[in-house]
């Protein structure tokens, strides 16, 4: 249990690195958005601005990057939607265990997300590309999928700890 | 039991233990879409692709767009300007601001046609501005999300092409027209309900009205209203799409903001992006990931079972109205809008036809109901970008909802057992 | 494929069936039912479920339930067993390193039906059909049908090639048909197909394209009541069927699939035209202001460097294509 908590002191400034990172990642993202719509309203009046027929295809990719990424982040400030109506009913321990096992499951589905989206994305992307940009592989639109799960592996390493120390810590107590 | 219900049963039964065990909904749906794949043998290459098509909608990118705009105008001074207005206008009626909150819906959905959309854009700038006011930040969350449904009514409505589609053509038009009115049917009902509440929680009412206060607010914040006003002419006058307007409102409140307010400098701009990502990081993935449990739902024909449930149960029309109301609203509680429309309203249409319901009113219905159905959990969007806005636990917003679904069902019978609701304007103009 | 595999367990479980295994394979359809396309799929089921005893059956999901095509390609080519077989149009297969069934879309080279089925009967059609499956895409084709030519329908009344000059015209962001577009002398504009209505009513567009049967059922004459029949190309659809799926079935399967294919190919051209027939009676009925284009020189003329730039890989071939008229 000590180790675990050295542990945690030790990597908790890496992982405020790696959050800073990504949230930057997600916030380009959402300029280049934002952008590009405004570029395809722009372009559509004034004729020396292009109004590109990637648009479309480029504005969903980067939402797709922002939504794994992002997704990733509201795992560390624990922000996701869940059903906590009965917490204060139960005792803290058994509320500690269920968010654990709740921890290990989604470790599951990220490292799910990891083999399978990077499978996929390989797979497809030697098949098709983009049908507004024949040169670019379609791999880009599912790699998402995959670097969203190893976003979502790194962060919920650092819970799962947490959650795991706050366990010990409890059972001391009693 | 067939493998089909056998792995309807897999789905649904992990998916509510693992809510009642605090998992993440957003990860729930995944996972239970996982076990359902591995009892098929199907491969889990479906979870990717369903993600990424889940989240690559053109119409869904109005909401993040909406919500950047929300969070500029809060930060940036807009959002001050437009509560003084608003409060100039109807700061002497208790509740003045949720009106406010459902009037504009009726107006600012009908531009958007879509409930997530106005929920992300009038719900980023009003609740907090409620909450400012000292309105409940759950009750402020639960009038706007209700409010939102009036969008997917008032046209365009990309709903009812999905539903004229769905039925083999019906009229667009009339669609459209049917719409005005039982929007303004809700928003009659939802503002009786939030009236009552704002009367027995003594929610705050201001000074008396003045016109020369509102003709001064109006002049001060000409430039708040501006914005406003650029999505609305802008769409009407058909210089961009309603999700096209979203990025040019985000522009918009930017300059505003950054230059004639002066509430925000280029680094607070970078900064309040960070809390715009805050509120995307909850509700975009939810999104992405519903999408794998509604394709399996889809792929394992439960809205048309659930349809074809109905049929032998009864001749009786009012009872059969009734259900065919019950069964939308079941799916609408775990499916998102537009499968329930395609799969389960052509087995339940020509049930509807045959007790007399006119195709068009149908449509009203199916998309009343839909709607709803977006304002429910497990699966509902519209719930989860309100809750995500207000950073509420999602529970207070269900809870605080709870007297405002009363007013919804109450407008949704209304629009049931009275066709007129629906089809006297289609019936004056087409 | 995965249908097989699945009722497999189903009879397992299912006591009392005494037929030999059953074999299910998922159908995906982007157009409701009772499109043509739809239309097509239903009698496909219906015929194969007719000449397997219903051995083998078909599970036709409509209305693009199970994804737009190109998420059912992305599905069907990633190894995703949940979808068989789909209907696709001639041209989705492009982004996918299909390219000779790109020539089908190449605009300007169908001058009729006749000459479309003449190709859809021909050993080339087949040659293209096998494409994707000898490119190693794991999906091959069963058989062609089509959903009627593609004309341009506006707002503004229009007369001729001239008047589209300056329109901004919703077209897909295929890059040949922005192509096209460009060449009319029009702006090709981006519009996601959900918005296309609006778009139409408030003027963020002057015009677009799609098959009259498809003008008339999204309601578009509503708002954009001038169709001007160019036909600029034809909306030739292709039936598909994963590799894996098709190599689960015995050769008499097989057989079966490509004479329900034959059969649904045939009823595809007959409702087809009628279908379309019927529909501009209704259109023209409903007002709609329908303008014969009597010669279409100008119009190829205008998009001939597109034309060459598109087919210029395969000009023997499309030389071919264009010699069966
Ligand atoms: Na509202
Ligand atoms: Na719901």
């Amino acid at each position: 249990m000590a180790g675990i908590f050295g542990i945690l002191n030790k990597i908790k400034p890496v992982y405020d690195q790696i959050y800073k990172i990504t949230l930057f990642l997600c916030k380009m993202l959402l300029i280049a958005d934002i952008l590009v719509a405004t570029l395809t309203v722009a372009g559509r009046y004034i004729p020396f601005i292009p109004d590109p027929a990637w648009s479309e295809e480029v504005i969903l990719s980067c939402m797709a990057y922002m939504t794994v990424l992002s997704g990733a982040l509201a795992i560390r400030r624990r922000a996701h939607i869940r059903m906590t109506a009965f917490d204060k009913f139960l005792p803290e321990k058994l509320v500690t265990i269920s968010d654990v096992i709740s921890d290990i499951a989604v470790l599951v589905l990220a490292i799910v997300l990891i083999v399978v989206g990077w499978r996929y994305s390989v797979e497809i992307g030697s098949k098709g590309s983009y049908v507004s940009m024949p040169n670019v592989s379609r791999f880009w639109m599912y790699f998402a999928v995959p670097l969203g799960g190893i976003a979502m592996l790194i962060f919920q390493i650092e819970v799962l700890l947490e959650n795991i120390e706050k366990l010990f810590a409890i059972k001391e107590e009693i | 039991m067939s493998v089909e219900s056998t792995a309807i049963l897999i789905l649904l039964s992990s998916f509510f233990i693992m809510i009642l065990l605090r998992f993440p909904i957003a990860y729930v749906v995944a996972l239970s879409s996982l076990l359902t794949l591995l009892y098929q043998g199907l491969p889990l290459t479906t979870i990717v692709q369903q993600m990424v098509k889940g989240i690559s909608s053109y119409s869904l990118m109005a909401v993040p767009f909406f919500i950047t705009m929300g969070v500029l105008m809060g930060t940036g001074g807009i959002s001050e300007k437009l509560i003084e207005l608003a409060n100039a206008c109807v700061g002497w009626m208790r509740g003045g601001l949720a009106m406010v909150n459902i009037v504009a819906s009726y107006f600012f959905g009908g531009i958007s046609g879509s409930a997530a959309a106005d929920t992300a854009s009038l719900g980023s700038i009003l609740i907090p501005m409620m909450v400012e006011e000292g309105y409940d930040a759950d009750f402020s969350t639960a009038v706007t999300i209700t409010s939102s449904v009036e969008g997917l009514l008032v046209p365009p409505s990309h709903n009812m092409v999905i539903y004229s589609t769905a039925v083999g053509g019906v009229s667009i038009g009339s669609l459209f027209l049917a719409g005005y009115l039982p929007g303004a049917v809700l928003a009659v009902s939802l503002m009786i309900g939030a009236y009552i509440i704002s009367v027995q929680r003594n929610y705050p009412k201001g000074e008396k009205f003045s016109m020369s206060n509102l003709l001064k607010q109006l002049g001060a914040s000409i430039w708040a209203l501006a914005s406003v006003l650029i999505v609305v002419i802008g769409v009407v006058g058909g210089i961009f799409t309603a999700t096209e307007s979203a990025a040019i409102a985000v522009i918009y409140s930017l300059i505003v903001s950054v230059y004639i307010y002066k509430g925000l400098d280029w680094k607070g701009v970078w900064k309040a992006l960070e809390s715009c990502i805050d509120t995307l990081s909850i509700v975009l993935i939810l999104i992405a990931t519903s999408s794998i449990f509604g394709y399996l739902l889809t792929r394992l024909h439960v809205p048309s079972l659930a349809a074809n449930a109905i049929i032998s149960f009864t001749d009786n029309p009012i009872i059969l109205s009734l259900l065919l109301n019950f069964i939308l609203l079941v799916l609408g509680c775990i499916m998102d809008m537009a499968p329930i429309i395609l799969i389960a309203v052509p087995v339940l249409f020509p049930i509807a036809t045959s007790i007399g319901i006119d195709p068009i009113q149908f449509g009203i219905i199916v998309v009343l109901n839909c709607g709803i159905g977006l304002l429910t959990p497990p699966v509902g969007s519209v719930l989860y970008i309100g809750t995500a806005i207000s950073k509420l636990p999602m529970e207070r917003v269900v809870k605080a909802t709870l007297p405002f679904y009363i007013c919804m069902i109450i407008a949704l019978l209304l629009v049931t057992f009275v066709p007129a609701i629906s089809l006297w304007l289609p019936s004056l103009f087409m | 494929g995965c249908g097989g595999q699945q009722s497999q367990e189903g009879k397992q479980e299912s006591e009392g069936n005494s037929t030999s295994e059953e074999i299910t394979l998922v159908y995906a359809e982007v157009n409701p039912p009772d499109s043509i396309a739809g239309k097509t799929a239903f009698a496909f089921k219906d015929k194969v479920e007719e000449l397997s005893n219903g051995q083998i059956k078909i599970d036709v999901q409509a209305s693009g339930v199970l994804g737009a095509e190109n998420d059912v390609l992305d599905t069907m080519l990633g190894g995703g067993k949940t979808i068989d077989m789909a209907r696709i149009s001639a041209f989705a297969l492009t982004s996918y390193g299909g390219e000779k069934s790109m020539l089908l879309s190449v605009p300007y080279t169908f001058v009729n039906r006749e000459h479309f089925w003449k190709f859809a009967n021909s050993d080339l059609a087949s040659e293209f059909l096998l494409e994707p499956h000898e490119n190693g895409k794991g999906v091959r084709g069963l058989f062609y049908g089509e959903e009627g030519f593609r004309h341009f329908f506006t707002v503004k009344p229009i007369k001729g090639i001239e008047d589209l000059k300056g329109m901004k015209l919703r077209v897909s962001a295929d890059p040949i048909m922005t192509a096209m577009v460009e060449a009319l002398g029009a702006s090709p504009t981006v519009v996601s197909f959900n918005e296309l209505y609006s778009a139409l009513q408030t003027g963020v567009v002057d015009g677009a394209e799609q098959p009259i049967v498809n003008y008339k059922a999204n309601s578009f004459y509503e708002v954009a009541p001038n169709l001007i029949l160019d036909g600029h190309t034809l909306g030739a659809i292709q039936v598909i069927i994963t590799d894996e799926a098709w190599d689960s079935l015995t050769e008499e399967q097989q057989n079966i699939l490509m004479e329900a294919g034959k059969y649904a190919s045939e009823y595809n051209r007959k409702i087809s035209e009628e279908t379309e027939n019927q529909a501009l009676d209704e259109l023209k009925a409903k007002g709609v202001n329908v303008i014969e284009v009597n010669d279409i020189t100008p119009w190829k003329e205008a998009c001939k460097d597109v034309i060459s730039s598109a087919t210029e890989k395969y000009a023997e071939l499309y030389q071919q294509i264009l010699d069966m008229q």
